[in-house]
């Protein structure tokens, strides 16, 4: 029986690790090969790092890198001319078919557009992802006092931009506020009116509460209250010129009200230099700089540094080299431009290069204040993406349309020239007694036009006051080098949502028209 | 199952054990094995107890045995290839036993996944070959021995490079192709093998070869292989479960099998070389080629025409038929001569030591193959050693060991490209004895050099310096691949009752791969366009010549544990075998790699540690654990009706928690019609069997994770801060798909096995429907969800249907024997659903569609050559090609097959447009074939035999890669081209397909179209053999040598295609060899 019972401790054996083995279903959790959200968002630093992703999104609105339709990395190839371009103060090309110039033929599948719209959507996915893990997180790991709320205004503010730029841009792109976990969320629906502009209100007016009113110097370029105010305003402005509503008007002079500390730098060209960034007038600007790690410190590659396409070899709008050229030629004020300036209003000098030379180049940012870097040569001059001036004038025309004193509203126009002219006589003030609204409306638009050119906020202008009725865009108010030529018609104040959400997305509704 | 549930079984042992005790009154049997048909003595044929196996033996290689038996109990002998027999003892002491070869198969055992079936007895779709027909390939990688051989298994050479992966695909192309996620399953000895870094995208950046260079299944030898088995439908493979829907390969090694020690030696030598090359220009021709082509449309400046090269001060004049540097004066150089090996060396050597020695049996394997390649450079090195013993340990217990190394080197010192040199301008020279290692530059350096001037001149044509000296650059390099191997499996099991086992295993598997790769500073010279060997230097010492090394460490490991019981009982006229298995498998796999630049050149130093000074490293890992559960129930009424029922439990950690486990069941059905009583009258037909099958199987082949949201592997950065101070960011961007799941894949077969004829014509027949949901397609999602990566889902479904035909005949003509076997797979695929609403993804040669095969060509299609300039008005009057700069007479125009697709959609319009645009791509080839199959023929006359197997596949299209990627193509200059050309069309010569010689190509004839897809049916003669095999009363005065035989092989003799390149099958660069043999098998 000796071999029986030597069996049956076999046998035991055997069943025992059968038993082993067959419970031992956690076996399955098997630890991942890399960094997960799961474990990530444990300390104040994590947070922190996780902003600067967001923050990083930005970069994908100015990148000159091609990414093709790129899968992990997104923008560039100069996005920004999809909203440079339309407008009247700038143009490229004399040639037909240029859809951002002349419009006729654009259609969903323009990949720049695709670019513009992921590029927003990757921006608030990042940000809300921040926004819902500094809810979820354990209050006690924010050490620093107030942290936790201030990283929250800073991710609402760039939520809000990205949704102001979808508003612009597209109009009716869906408002996004949620993290995707799972695939019935995906297929968010065609956001309607000005929703857009609401959810930016909506947040911005929470960020302004949690923004500190300054940063120590090392973290100049992080959001203010002073941005969330001044882009509050604008957006309200935004908001009642598409509706004509007074009252958002009167909001959006509440909002510039509250706005401390800024004042226009004494020279104009103090915005457009290298060695002037982050000054006075600034509320927001893009922080373009030379040491974005890796790929030879390429600013201007898409923000996750991804050299996934061919990086921009340079930076293609303000960069002295090359003529101050982009890849669809060279960047010319329109004549309409030229002409808006006065004789001897020292901003045409810094906008427009002197020299009568055919073609008369765009020399803003790049004259004596560009400063390239690296090999091959990038520009590292910051994108002033909201200044002073330009909220003076917005509040001008808020004062101005909400009922407000006429002379006040001139008044701030009169602080834009004031600065202009510089110590000389041109351009002079407008007189205060002015009452007639259309008259002043016109100022402020003229203005506008001047002070902001080539800073990409005109083609947004004249999409609004069309909308407000202000104005009315045709062909012959562009400007553009062959105004013959242009195809506009009033579906373009909407580009079409790009066909990459509308063939994934079944809740989209295309634009009318497209 | 738990203990509580065990113990009655172990109750019940005790008795049948003492039951046996009781009666067993046994006495010593010995006796001889004898094959009828040679009358020689049969080794290793089994010798057991009918109805308790635990007594049993084998042969020696006298064909002897003995064996303790009851007196008054049968001995069944059993033997491969032979019809087994019972033989009463009825008290009988000394026995001689002759057994007859079959005609039928059907008692073969066959190896299925966890046991093994009688041949009769299987319903499942299993297809299985025996070392003599593993023997007719040289491929070092087992399955390549599958090809033609059976049905329903493609498989494909990729290069003729021996060390190239194979690509085989069982009954079709289940799932989208990347990354090995429609390979198969290896299972060697029962250890699913898994190779690292399956289902994961190479990082594009850092290295896009981290699979490696090398063909993992070579690890084994096929010298020691028993047997292959290919697991086809869902009855056969549900018992893989989740990595079963590609089909499985079950390889079976050899094993002891007791008795004397026998020795087998194999060996064979031979040669292999590429027989044939491309057909191109001469200097001669090739100059008034160019400069036809060029002269209809020259390079212009403000409408003058430039000169050709008329930049280049050097051979401004080198096109000028009156100067005396012209290039027409210059001689032709053969570069495909010179790189390929007029006979390269294969050699294979192996020897086995088997036997046994009372309860102990035990095989001994040792290998050794050196395969150069048929191209200078390059030659592939395998070792391999294997052991396993198995011992009884009592008469309950046995344990078990089996290991298995292999060491594989390659020294790839080879032409880049290979047959690619065809490229090479004709009068480019490839050896100049003043030069580098005696070969021709391209380039002269202008010395001095340093780093920062770095100044060099072409020494041929600016533009087209033809080709890099590939030979030249050998000499200044190597790539080096070091496989070792390990594969190992202890176990022990007991038998506690009769019919019953259980077997606990452990099993390692450790595959290393390193590669290193070395370029030393002269490779420069050689180099089509090179670059400044400086670049990494910032800031190099005085005549440094730095070098480049990169080196890569491949670590796969996995661990298996695994317990199984089998019970195998009848009852009167019921059979049953159950079988229950549990097992868990660890795998990790990490790379990594380093790359840079060195500054000294001391061949020992070919690493960084001693001066390497500008570096990169990477490294990645990976790693899953897989449980699985499994129970089989297989039953059978009187080995007339059968029934198997199949349920495969997997639980992977690539899914999400809750999302890990799934079932995998199948069910199967047969009925032996030649069982019933009413069909013992058919007397043509000697056995038929319907068999049915329906399951379900997986897919979990993905890269690891996609259920956890994880850090972009690039950081984004931005600056703050004055001065920019840059800051890491970090963001999660991709979409964490918690429901991913496994490929499904449902799977039905059904089909018969007849004989016929007195067995002398044996048929199978399957028709196999499989349907694929689920496939994990990875896919960008709407923008506005705010995933920045591509997402896992599944989502695309694919059909595969076909059927599977098989012939054999068989018959002996007085003392000739014949037989012929055929076989024929059709194979149809199909994609059903795609995401995006079913989004159509095109490329030219990757395309994806509903209604169309996986793969497929899309393409222009030619409409013909524009005969003049009427003609060219004519078209243009109507369409607008907008890829055409301009045509000619001559040159080719395309059809306007569709218009622009309908906004937000991708389906193809039929309205046409007028207008050639990539619209107008369409269908017009695919790449899986629509049939293939094999035959073989095989002759025996006394000693001698004579063999053949013939492979033909059909249905097929083939994008012709020489042709279209520069050998017809004329948007260059420089390069040689394949004399095609010559037939270019012209007014003289208008009845061609080759479209006029123009430089620049301003018509685009180059683009994407069904000019450059070619059918690539093909039938082929893959080898033949004849062997002549000593006869045994010759051998037998020997002594020593039981077996001998002597044989020829020649692999590849011809192809018959209209593919116009080298091969339909292999790559366009690398055919596959045509190879003779001479071999010997010897047994002592």
């Amino acid at each position: 029986m000796k071999t029986v019972s030597f069996k049956i401790v076999m046998a035991l054996l055997l069943v025992v690790s059968f038993v082993y083995l067959a419970c031992n279903k956690k076996e399955l959790n098997v630890p991942p090969v890399t960094v997960t959200e799961l474990s990530y968002f444990k300390t104040e630093s994590e947070f922190r790092r996780a902003a600067i992703g967001a923050y990083a999104s930005i970069i994908d609105y100015y990148s000159a890198a091609n990414h093709g339709g790129g899968s992990a990395g997104t923008g560039g190839s100069s996005m920004f001319e999809i909203w440079f371009k339309p407008a009247d103060d700038i143009s490229t090309t004399n040639t037909k078919g240029d859809v951002w110039e002349y419009f006729g033929g654009l259609d969903p599948s323009a990949s720049k557009l695709d670019q513009a719209y992921r590029s927003s959507y990757i921006l608030i996915g990042r940000a809300n992802k921040v926004i819902v893990k500094l809810r979820e997180a354990d209050p006690a790991i924010f050490v620093t006092s107030g942290l936790r709320e201030t990283i929250e205004g800073e991710m609402l503010f760039l939520r809000s931009f990205a949704h102001y730029m979808l508003w612009n841009l597209f109009g009716t792109a869906p408002v996004d506020t949620i993290v995707v976990t799972s695939q019935d969320q995906i297929g968010l629906p065609s956001s309607k009116g000005n929703e857009l502009l609401d959810q930016a209100i909506t947040d911005l007016t929470k960020a302004i509460a949690q923004l500190p009113e300054s940063w120590p110097e090392s973290e100049t370029g992080r959001i203010t209250k002073n941005a969330a105010l001044g882009l509050l305003g604008k957006v309200q402005v935004f908001k009642a010129s598409s509706e004509k509503n007074p009252a958002a008007y009167q909001s959006a002079v509440d909002a510039f009200n509250q706005i401390s500390g800024l004042s226009l730098t004494a020279d104009f060209y103090d915005n457009f230099k290298e060695e002037t960034e982050n000054n006075s007038e600034s509320l927001f600007e893009f922080q373009a700089g030379k040491n974005i790690s890796g790929n030879g410190g390429n600013t201007w590659l898409a923000n996750d540094a991804c050299d996934c396409g061919t990086a921009g070899t340079s930076f293609q709008m303000f960069y002295e080299g090359s003529n101050g050229g982009s890849s669809n030629g060279i960047w010319r004020p329109t004549p309409k431009l030229i002409s808006a300036f006065e004789a001897g209003d020292p901003r045409m000098e810094v906008t427009i290069d002197p020299d009568p030379a055919t073609p008369r180049k765009f020399i803003k940012y790049v004259v004596g204040g560009d400063k390239t870097d690296g090999s091959p040569e990038i520009s590292i001059n910051n994108f002033r993406i909201l200044r002073y001036a330009d909220v003076l004038l917005l509040k001008a025309e808020a004062i101005l349309k909400s009922g407000g004193s006429k002379s006040d509203a001139i008044a701030a126009i009169n602080e834009v020239r004031t600065r202009a002219r510089n110590g000389g006589t041109v351009p002079a003030d407008f007189s205060t007694a002015e009452t007639d609204e259309t008259t002043i409306m016109q100022w402020i638009m003229d203005e506008r036009l001047r002070e902001l050119a080539g800073e990409g906020q005109r083609w947004f202008d004249l999409r609004r006051w069309h909308m407000a009725g202000y104005i009315t865009l045709d062909n012959a108010f562009f400007g553009s080098l062959n105004p013959g030529d242009m195809e506009f018609d009033a579906k373009y104040l909407y580009f079409p949502i790009p066909l990459t959400e509308t063939s994934r997305n079944v809740n989209i509704i295309q634009n009318p028209g497209y | 199952m738990s203990p509580k549930t065990l113990q009655p079984s172990i109750l019940f042992a005790i008795f049948f054990l003492c039951s046996i005790i009781g009666y067993s009154q046994t006495q010593p049997v010995t006796g001889k094995v004898i094959d009828g048909k040679t009358n020689t003595p049969l080794a290793a044929a089994s010798v057991v107890v009918k109805g308790n196996t635990n007594i049993g033996t084998s042969t020696d290689a006298d064909g002897n045995f003995s064996i303790q038996v009851p007196g008054n109990g049968t001995l069944v002998i059993t033997s491969t290839g032979f019809e087994s027999r019972e033989i009463p003892i009825n008290n009988q002491r000394t026995l001689s036993v002759t057994l007859t070869s079959t005609t039928s198969t059907l008692t073969d055992v066959v190896v299925i996944g966890y046991g093994s079936r009688q041949k009769r007895d299987l319903i499942g779709s299993v297809s299985e070959i025996r070392p003599r027909d593993i023997e007719r390939s040289t491929n070092l990688s087992p399955e390549q021995a599958l090809q033609g051989q059976m049905p329903g298994v493609q498989i494909t050479q990729q290069s003729g490079d021996p060390n190239a992966r194979l690509t085989v695909r069982v009954r079709g192309t289940s799932t989208f192709t990347g990354n090995g996620a429609a390979d198969p399953l290896y299972v060697v000895d029962g250890i699913p093998i898994i190779e690292g870094g399956q289902g994961i995208t190479p990082d594009p950046i850092n290295d896009p070869t981290r699979r490696g260079d090398l063909n993992i299944y070579s690890i084994i030898n096929p010298n020691d292989i028993e047997s292959i088995s290919v697991l086809k439908d869902a009855s056969a493979t549900a018992v893989y479960g989740i990595r079963g829907a590609n089909g499985v390969i079950l390889i079976t090694t050899k094993s002891g099998k007791g008795g004397k020690v026998r020795v087998e030696f194999n060996g064979s030598y031979g040669i292999s070389n590429v027989p044939k090359q491309y057909d191109v220009l001469n200097t001669q021709q090739y100059v008034d080629f160019y400069t036809k082509a060029y002269n209809a449309n020259p390079k212009k400046n403000n409408d003058v025409a430039i000169p050709i090269e008329e930049e280049t001060e050097f051979f401004g004049s080198r096109w000028n038929p009156a100067s005396a540097d012209f290039i027409g004066n210059e001689g032709t150089y053969d570069w495909q001569r010179a790189v390929r090996k007029k006979n390269a060396i294969i050699q294979d050597y192996a020897v086995r030591a088997a036997g046994g020695s009372g309860p102990t049996t035990y095989n001994f394997s040792l290998g050794y193959s050196n395969q150069e390649s048929p191209f200078v450079g390059t030659n592939t090195q395998r070792f391999t050693v294997s052991t396993n013993i198995n011992s009884k340990i009592g008469k309950y217990i046995e344990v078990g060991l089996n290991v298995r190394g292999v060491q594989q080197n390659r020294k790839d010192q080879g032409a880049d490209g290979d047959l690619e040199v065809y490229k090479a301008a004709p009068f480019q020279k490839i050896y100049d004895e003043n030069g580098i290692n005696g070969y021709a530059p391209l380039w002269r350096l202008n010395e001095p050099l340093t780093p920062t001037a770095f100044n060099f001149s072409p020494l041929y044509i600016r533009q087209g310096v033809p080709f890099s000296n590939t030979l030249a650059g050998a000499s200044t390099g190597y790539t080096k691949s070091l496989n070792q191997t390990g594969l190992g499996t202890a176990y022990l099991q007991i038998n506690p009752i009769a019919g019953l086992k259980i077997r606990g295993s452990i099993s390692f598997q450790q595959i290393t791969l390193r590669n290193d790769n070395y370029t030393n500073f002269d490779v420069w010279y050689f180099q089509e366009t090179p670059g400044n060997p400086f670049s990494n230097v910032p800031n190099p010492a005085a005549g440094t010549r730095p070098i480049q090394l990169s080196v890569f460490n491949s670590i796969t490991t996995s661990k298996t544990a695994a317990l199984n019981a089998d019970y195998t009982k009848s009852f009167g006229k019921h059979n049953i075998n159950l079988t229950a298995d549990i097992s868990q498998q660890d795998y990790v796999w990490t790379v990594n790699g380093s790359n840079g630049t060195n500054l000294v050149d001391d061949p020992s130093l070919h690493f960084f540690s001693p001066s390497g000074m500008d570096r990169a490293y990477n490294e990645t890992r990976d790693r899953y654990t897989l449980i699985g559960y499994l129970g089989r129930v297989s039953y059978n009424y009187d080995n007339k009706y059968y029934i198997d029922g199949v349920i495969r439990r997997d639980g992977t950690s690539k899914f999400a928690p809750g999302h890990q486990f799934g079932s995998f069941p199948s069910g199967a059905v047969g009925w032996r019609i030649s069982q019933e009583d009413f069909f013992s009258d058919v007397r043509i037909i000697n056995e038929l069997k319907l068999r049915g099958s329906y399951g379900l199987l997986g897919n979990q082949t993905t890269k690891g994770w996609q259920f956890i949201s994880v850090s972009g592997a690039n950081f984004p950065n931005y600056n703050l801060g004055i001065p920019n101070t840059n800051q890491a960011g970090i963001a999660y961007t991709n979409f964490p798909n918690e429901f991913l799941s496994w490929e499904k894949l449902y799977s039905l077969n059904v089909g018969f096995d007849a004989q016929l004829l007195d067995n002398s014509i044996s048929v199978t027949f399957d028709y196999y429907n499989k349907v694929t949901k689920g496939i994990i397609q990875s896919i960008l999602l709407a923008p506005s969800s705010g995933i920045q990566q591509e997402a896992d889902l599944n989502i695309a479904d694919v059909l595969n249907r076909g059927i599977e035909l098989t012939l054999g005949y068989t018959r002996k003509f007085g003392q000739v024997g014949f037989n012929i076997s055929g076989n024929i797979t059709t194979q149809h695929n199909e994609v059903l659903k795609l995401a995006n609403e079913n989004a159509a993804l095109r490329g030219e040669q990757t395309s994806l569609e509903v209604g169309f095969p996986i793969n497929y060509f899309n393409g222009y299609q030619v409409a013909g050559i524009f005969p003049d300039q009427k003609a060219i008005d004519d078209y243009n009057a109507v369409y607008n090609d907008v890829s055409s700069a301009g045509a000619a007479p001559g040159d080719l125009y395309f059809r306007d097959v569709y218009g622009s697709p309908k906004a937000g959609s991708t389906e193809r319009n039929n309205d046409t447009d007028s207008t050639v645009n990539t619209d107008d791509q369409t269908y017009i080839g695919k790449s899986i074939p629509g049939y293939y199959g094999g035959v073989q023929l095989g002759f025996d006359f006394k000693g001698f035999d004579l063999s053949a197997l013939f492979y033909l596949q059909g249905d097929v299209q083939r994008y012709n890669t020489v042709r279209a990627q520069g050998g017809e193509t004329m948007n260059g200059y420089g390069r040689n081209m394949l004399t095609n050309v010559l037939d270019a069309w012209t007014p003289d010569n208008t009845n061609t397909s080759v479209p006029r010689a123009v430089y620049a190509d301003p018509n685009d004839n180059v683009r994407f179209s069904d000019r450059w897809i070619e059918d690539a049916g093909y039938f082929r003669l893959q080898n033949v053999q004849l062997g002549y095999n000593f006869s045994p009363q010759f051998l037998a005065r020997t002594k020593v040598i039981s077996n001998f035989r002597i044989f020829l092989t020649g692999i590849n003799l011809f192809t018959i295609t209209p593919y116009s390149g080298l091969d339909p099958e292999t790559s366009d660069f690398f055919p596959a060899s045509r190879q003779f043999l001479v071999g010997v098998k010897a047994t002592f």
